[in-house]
C-alpha cells in the first residue's frame, strides 16, 4: 500500500514536470564571417533615352477642356449619354415629361454664361473614349449638329455659404424626339461642346472620371407619372431620374510636332512619350542574386518642366522594329502589372524602383526590351517635363544593391 | 522513507531548467553519443551494464540476460547555459525508445530508435558589419538557424557463444533532415538563403562481452561505417523576408520575389559526409553482489568530409572524440521486499575531449551524473531518473558552457510470444 502511494506520487510529479516544461531557444553569438551571403552594389550608367509621339487621347482625363492653353488647342469635347429604359418613358401614356436637362459641372466659382460653351447634339456621330484623337476629327464642324445654345449657370454653395461647385444646365427638351427616336436602331446620344464666346479662351469642366456620379456629365429627366392605385383611383407622382454618360473626351490638337532628338520628355497633350534602354540582362548580377534595391534616377530639366509630375514606367512586352517616331497609336505595349510602376518627379529628379522587373530578368522570367515611359493620364495635359541627360552634376543612373550567395 | 513532497520543488526546478548548445553548431550537429547520458536507464555508460545487473540497453551483447521482453522509453530535457552571459537554451525530446526480446537466455533481438545528431541551433553574428552602398551606410547583421537532425533506427541481436562469452551486433540505419536558414539583416528586413538536406546512411557495430573472472567483466565494441552518411542537398532561391516570419510565403507584405516566381535549384548529392569509426572498451568489477564499479573508454574518429556547399553554422567540425567514464552502480535486490532494496543508484564521472578538424583545437568536458532507478512488479518494470551536470570548455572564441540533462525513463517488462491457455 505504501509503495503504491509512493509510485502514484512519483507519477504525479512526473506529469507535473512534463506539463510545466518550457523550451527556450536563444541565439548564441558567434563569428559568422564564413557565411556565404554578401551585399554587393552595381551601378549602370549605360542608359539611353529616346522620345516618340503618339496622337494624344485624353479620354481618361478627369477634366473636359475647351480652348487654348500653352500653345495647345482643344476645339471640341464630346459627351455620350447612355441608353437606359428611362428613355422609353417618353412613350408611356402615364408619363408626362416636364423638362430634360443636360448638366455639366465645374470647379470654377467665377464661371459666367458668357464664358461657357455651346452644346450640340447629333445622334449619328460617334467617338471612342479610349481611342479617338484629333486625327479622327480633322475638318470637324458642328454645322449639321443641333445647336442647343448656352447653359444656365448655377453656382452652388453649402450650408455655410462656401462654394461647392458650378452647374452648367442646358434645357434639351427641344430635342426630346431625337433623344427617343425609336426608328433609329443605332441611336447614339452624342453631345458636343465648343467655345463660341470670346469672353474666355479656356475652360475646364469635370469629366466622368472626376467623381463617382455626383458631378458626372448627365441628363436629368423631370416628369409626372399617373399611378393607378385602384380601378377608380389614381395617384400622380412628380419624379426625376438621372442618366449618366458612357464616355467623354476632349479632342486636343498638338499642332506641329518637333521631333528633334534633344526633345526628350513627356506630355499627354502633345502625345510625347519616351523609351528608356538600360544595359541589364540575366547575367548582369552574380547567379542566384537577390536585389534589395534597384533605383533608376533620371534628371529633369526644371526650367522646362512641371514639379510633381507623375510618370509611369512600364517594361516593353514586345520589341518594335521601326525607325519612325510619330505614330497614330502607341506601337509599344507594356507588360503592365506587376512591373508597371509610377512615381512623382521631385527636386529635379525622377527616381523609381525597378527592383521587381530586374529581379525577374535575373530569374529568367522576363527579357529586358527597354521601358516605355509615359505621363500619368491624370497629369495636366497642357504641362510637360523634359529629361536633362546632359546634366553635369546628376547623370542618369541605375543603382542596384543586391545580395549574392 | 523521504516524503515525496520534498522532491516536488527539486523536480519542478529541474523541469524548468532543463537546450541548443554550442556543440550543435559544429559540423552535422551534436552527436548524441557525445551527450552526458544517452538513456536514463544507462547513466553514463554505454557498454557496461547499469540498467540491470548484467544488462545495458545500448549493448546488445548483454541483452540475453534479460528475463522478460522489455519495452522502454527515455525522455530527456537538456539545458545549456553560457557563462558570463544571461543566455539559456533548453529543449526536450525523445532520448531512447526500444524493444528487446530475449530468446531463451541464449540470444536476443531488439529494435530501438534514438536521436543521432541534434542540429538545432540559432546563431547571431557577434559583430555588426557596416557597408557603404551609394552614400548610404548599411548595418549588416548575419544570423544562421538550423533545425532538424538525424535519427538512428537500430536493429540489434546477441548470441551467447560460451557461458562467459557473448557477441552482439547492431545495425544503425541513419535518417533525417535539416533545414538551414542563412540570413543577412539590413534596412528593416532579412534576406534569407534556405536549404534542406536529407540524410541517410548505415552503420554497423559489433559487441563482445567477456566474463574474465567471477568479479571482472570486459566489454568491447567496434563501430564501422557500412554505408557512409549521404546528404541530398536542395538550395532554395534567396528571398527577402518582408513579412518577417522566416518562411518564403505570401502575406502582408508578401516576400520578394513572390514564391511562385522562383524554383528550387537542382538537388546535389553529397557522399561520405560522415564516416565514423569507433572503438570502445569497458571494464566492470563487482564489489559485491549488488555493487560494481566500472570504467569505460571510447574513441571515435570521423573520416567523413563535409562539402563546401553545405554551409555550417560554425566553420568547423569534430574530427576526433575520446571519452572516459568512471562509475559506481548499485543494483536492486530482486528478492527483497524492502522498498529501498528495489532502488538502483548510478553515479559517475565523465571526461570528454573533442578535436576540431579545421582549427585542431580541443573541446574539453567534465561532468558528473547521478541516477536512481526503481524496480517494481515481478517482471521487473523499472522507472529511471538520471541527472547530468557538465562543464564544457571551448577554445578561444566561445564561452564555457554548462550542460544539464535530466532524463526520465520507463521500461515495461512482460512475457511476449507465449501462448497462454484461455481460462
Amino acid at each position: 500500500m505504501k509503495s503504491r502511494f509512493f509510485i502514484m506520487n512519483l507519477l504525479g510529479v512526473f506529469i507535473l514536470s512534463i506539463s510545466s516544461w518550457q523550451c527556450e531557444d536563444n541565439p548564441i553569438e558567434a563569428d559568422l564571417s564564413h557565411l556565404s551571403l554578401s551585399v554587393n552594389t552595381l551601378s549602370i550608367d549605360s542608359i539611353s533615352v529616346s522620345s516618340y509621339w503618339v496622337a494624344p487621347n485624353l479620354g481618361s482625363n478627369e477634366r473636359l477642356y475647351l480652348g487654348t492653353k500653352n500653345g495647345l488647342e482643344v476645339p471640341v469635347a464630346f459627351v455620350g449619354i447612355s441608353d437606359h429604359f428611362y428613355w422609353d418613358y417618353y412613350f408611356d401614356s402615364t408619363v408626362t415629361f416636364d423638362s430634360l436637362h443636360f448638366i455639366l459641372y465645374s470647379n470654377d466659382s467665377l464661371l459666367t454664361q458668357s464664358s461657357t460653351p455651346n452644346l450640340y447634339f447629333k445622334s449619328d456621330s460617334q467617338f471612342n473614349e479610349s481611342k479617338s484623337t484629333y486625327l479622327d476629327f480633322e475638318g470637324f464642324t458642328t454645322a449639321d449638329w443641333e445647336d442647343l445654345g448656352l447653359p444656365i449657370v448655377n453656382v452652388n454653395t453649402d450650408t455655410n455659404a462656401l462654394f461647392t461647385h458650378t452647374e452648367l444646365v442646358w434645357d434639351i427638351m427641344s430635342i426630346d424626339s431625337m433623344l427617343m427616336d425609336t426608328v433609329d436602331s443605332n441611336l447614339i446620344r452624342n453631345f458636343a461642346i465648343q467655345l463660341t464666346n470670346r469672353d474666355t479662351n479656356f475652360i475646364e469642366l469635370l469629366s466622368r472620371e472626376a467623381t463617382s456620379g455626383e458631378k458626372d456629365p448627365k441628363v436629368k429627366m423631370y416628369f409626372r407619372q399617373n399611378i393607378e392605385v385602384s380601378e377608380d383611383s389614381t395617384f400622380r407622382d412628380t419624379l426625376n431620374v438621372t442618366i449618366y454618360s458612357f464616355g467623354d473626351i476632349s479632342i486636343i490638337d498638338p499642332g506641329s510636332i518637333n521631333t528633334e532628338s534633344t526633345n526628350l520628355g513627356l506630355s499627354n497633350g502633345i502625345g510625347l512619350r519616351s523609351l528608356v534602354s538600360i544595359s541589364f540582362d540575366s547575367v548582369s548580377l552574380l547567379e542566384g542574386s537577390l536585389i534589395r534595391k534597384a533605383q533608376l534616377t533620371l534628371p529633369i530639366d526644371t526650367s522646362a518642366s512641371s514639379e510633381g509630375y507623375n510618370i509611369i514606367v512600364d517594361p516593353i512586352d514586345e520589341s518594335v522594329d521601326t525607325a519612325d517616331v510619330v505614330f497614330e497609336t502607341d506601337p509599344y505595349t507594356g507588360i503592365g502589372y506587376p512591373y508597371r510602376v509610377s512615381s512623382d518627379t521631385e527636386d529635379g529628379l525622377f527616381i523609381i524602383s525597378l527592383k521587381s522587373f530586374l529581379q525577374n530578368i535575373t530569374l529568367g522570367n522576363e527579357t529586358n526590351l527597354g521601358f516605355k515611359v509615359v505621363a500619368n493620364e491624370k497629369n495636366d495635359p497642357f504641362e510637360s517635363i523634359h529629361f536633362d541627360l546632359e546634366n553635369e552634376s546628376v547623370k542618369p543612373i541605375l543603382e542596384i544593391i543586391y545580395v549574392a550567395n | 522513507m523521504w516524503p515525496i513532497k520534498q522532491f516536488i520543488p527539486l523536480i519542478l526546478c529541474s523541469s524548468l531548467l532543463v537546450g541548443q548548445g554550442t556543440m550543435n553548431a559544429f559540423g552535422l550537429g551534436h552527436f548524441y553519443e557525445n551527450q552526458g547520458i544517452t538513456s536514463a536507464g544507462n547513466g553514463l555508460n554505454d557498454l557496461v551494464p547499469t540498467f540491470q545487473s548484467n544488462v545495458s540497453l545500448s549493448n546488445p551483447s548483454t541483452w540475453h540476460h534479460l528475463k522478460f521482453t522489455h519495452l522502454f522509453l527515455s525522455y530527456s530535457g537538456d539545458e545549456n547555459s553560457i557563462s558570463d552571459l544571461p543566455l539559456l537554451n533548453r529543449y526536450s525530446g525523445l532520448a531512447h525508445a526500444g524493444w528487446i526480446v530475449p530468446i531463451k537466455s541464449k540470444g536476443s533481438f531488439g529494435l530501438a530508435i534514438v536521436p543521432y545528431a541534434d542540429q538545432r541551433i540559432t546563431l547571431a553574428d557577434s559583430d555588426t558589419t557596416s557597408f557603404i552602398a551609394f552614400e548610404d551606410t548599411l548595418n549588416l547583421v548575419n544570423s544562421f538557424a538550423r533545425t532538424g537532425g538525424i535519427m538512428a533506427f537500430k536493429v540489434g541481436a546477441s548470441y551467447l557463444i560460451r557461458e562467459n562469452l557473448s557477441v552482439g551486433l547492431s545495425v544503425d540505419m541513419l535518417f533525417g533532415s535539416s533545414r538551414q536558414n542563412e540570413s543577412i539583416f539590413f534596412n528593416g528586413s532579412s534576406i534569407i538563403q534556405t536549404s534542406r538536406t536529407k540524410y541517410s546512411g548505415v552503420l554497423g557495430e559489433v559487441f563482445i562481452s567477456l566474463a574474465l573472472q567471477e568479479k571482472i567483466n570486459l566489454f568491447a565494441s567496434v563501430k564501422q561505417t557500412i554505408r557512409s552518411l549521404n546528404g541530398l542537398y536542395t538550395e532554395k532561391y534567396l528571398f527577402d523576408d518582408a513579412n518577417g516570419n522566416g518562411f518564403h510565403d505570401y502575406g502582408s507584405p508578401s516576400d520578394f520575389p513572390l514564391p511562385d516566381s522562383v524554383s528550387a535549384k537542382d538537388e546535389i548529392r553529397f557522399t561520405g559526409i560522415h564516416k565514423p569509426e569507433q572503438y570502445s572498451l569497458g571494464l566492470q568489477s563487482n564489489l559485491n553482489k549488488k555493487t560494481s564499479i566500472s570504467f569505460e573508454l571510447r574513441s571515435i574518429k570521423d573520416k567523413g568530409k563535409l562539402p563546401d556547399p553545405l554551409t555550417l553554422p560554425i566553420n568547423d567540425w569534430i574530427r576526433h572524440s575520446n571519452d572516459i567514464n568512471l562509475s559506481l552502480t548499485r543494483f536492486p535486490n530482486d528478492l527483497s521486499l524492502d522498498l529501498v532494496d528495489k532502488i538502483s543508484v548510478r553515479m559517475g564521472l565523465a571526461f570528454k575531449t573533442h578535436t576540431l578538424a579545421q582549427t585542431k583545437t580541443i573541446i574539453r568536458e567534465i561532468g558528473g551524473s547521478l541516477g536512481l532507478g526503481f524496480k517494481f512488479r515481478v517482471a521487473g518494470n523499472q522507472i529511471d531518473l538520471n541527472y547530468y551536470l557538465g562543464k564544457r570548455k571551448f577554445p578561444d572564441t566561445f564561452n564555457t558552457e554548462f550542460v544539464q540533462q535530466l532524463q526520465i525513463g520507463i521500461s515495461l517488462a512482460d512475457l511476449w510470444f507465449v501462448k497462454r491457455r484461455q481460462k
